[in-house]
């Protein structure tokens, strides 16, 4: 390459430049707030429709859910009436439903989420 | 009174902070606490150099204006899978250059639309989307980049408009290393061909 190809193409670099400079970057003119705007709507209603589905899916999973938890500590009474004899568990059977649902909300939440 | 006054004294003092706080903390904030207000910042920032690529590369500022809105709107939706790898404006810059690629492709499809149904009625010819006449009143530079194919301009105005080099080009468009330069050699020829540029500078 010689020198006056690398000036010429330094003198059409700054040309570009110029050209480009010549117009400056639009003003924010409200714009800013315009886009926050919109995205705090689509927040709004995200959580909106998040809850509503949170809502209708404990709705349809409720019954079947319950039944799943029940038979559940049924299985799990009877696998340690088996094993230690016993049947201490079926007082706590309420307990133990409660905790398998508070475990598993969290992940159903994440799901519905997601 | 007082604690209420308190309160206007340290959400002022947290918005000064916010304005003066360096990017990485904005994005930070935005990404981990999906704080809208960092992220508002962060557009307020940005929204000058998204908005100067989008109106050149469109030639359209209305059009400009709403793949702008887009291009954040994308970003917030998007901003979990922002890796921090790069900077933030490379990864902004990048999703504005889609969503241009995108109104391209729609473009095309409006068009063809627009032509069946000049076909089907008789109407009069329908506006393209990307067809119409560019901003008037702002130097040569629209004349110079209608004689740019919409990948040449990109590259072009990515480089002398944004001040991005090579390696951040190809970041941005997706485009080899080499077809960004032969891009930019291209638009210098073309340049030259147009408007004689810097010939007053060999005299």
């Amino acid at each position: 390459m010689s020198d006056t190809h690398n000036g010429d193409v330094a003198r059409e670099d700054q040309a570009l430049r110029a050209l480009f400079a010549a117009v400056p970057e639009p003003a924010d003119s409200g714009f800013t707030d315009r886009v926050m705007d919109r995205i705090s709507t689509r927040v709004r209603r995200r959580r909106l429709v998040i809850a509503l589905a949170a809502v209708l899916g404990v709705g349809i999973a409720a019954w079947p859910l319950a039944q799943l938890v029940v038979q559940a500590s049924d299985g799990i009474r009877a696998l340690v009436v088996e094993a230690i004899g016993v049947d201490w568990l079926s007082q706590y059977r309420p307990l133990l439903a409660g905790a398998v649902l508070a475990l598993l909300t969290p992940v159903l939440v994440a799901l519905i989420e997601e | 009174m007082d604690v209420q006054r308190e309160r206007l004294v340290a959400s002022d003092r947290k918005e000064a902070s916010r304005n003066d706080a360096p990017d990485d903390t904005l994005v930070a904030d935005a990404v981990v606490y999906r704080d809208q207000a960092a992220f508002g910042e962060l557009v307020r920032r940005y929204q000058g150099r998204v908005r100067g690529y989008l109106v050149k590369v469109a030639g359209n500022a209305a059009l400009a204006d709403d793949l702008s809105q887009e291009t954040f709107i994308r970003a917030w939706t998007k901003l979990s899978s922002y890796r921090g790898t790069g900077n933030f404006s490379g990864w902004l810059m990048k999703i504005a250059h889609n969503q241009f690629l995108q109104s391209l492709r729609k473009g095309a499809r409006d068009r063809r639309l627009a032509e069946s149904l000049e076909q089907e009625a008789d109407t009069t010819e329908l506006p393209s989307v990307l067809g119409g006449a560019p901003d008037a009143g702002v130097s040569d530079l629209p004349r110079f980049l209608a004689v740019l194919s919409e990948e040449e301009r990109s590259v072009i105005v990515l480089s002398y408009a944004c001040g991005c080099s090579h390696a951040e080009i190809v970041e941005v468009t997706g485009l080899p290393l080499g077809t960004v330069k032969s891009h930019i050699q291209r638009g210098r020829a073309r340049v030259r061909e147009q408007f004689a540029i810097g010939e007053g500078d060999h005299e």
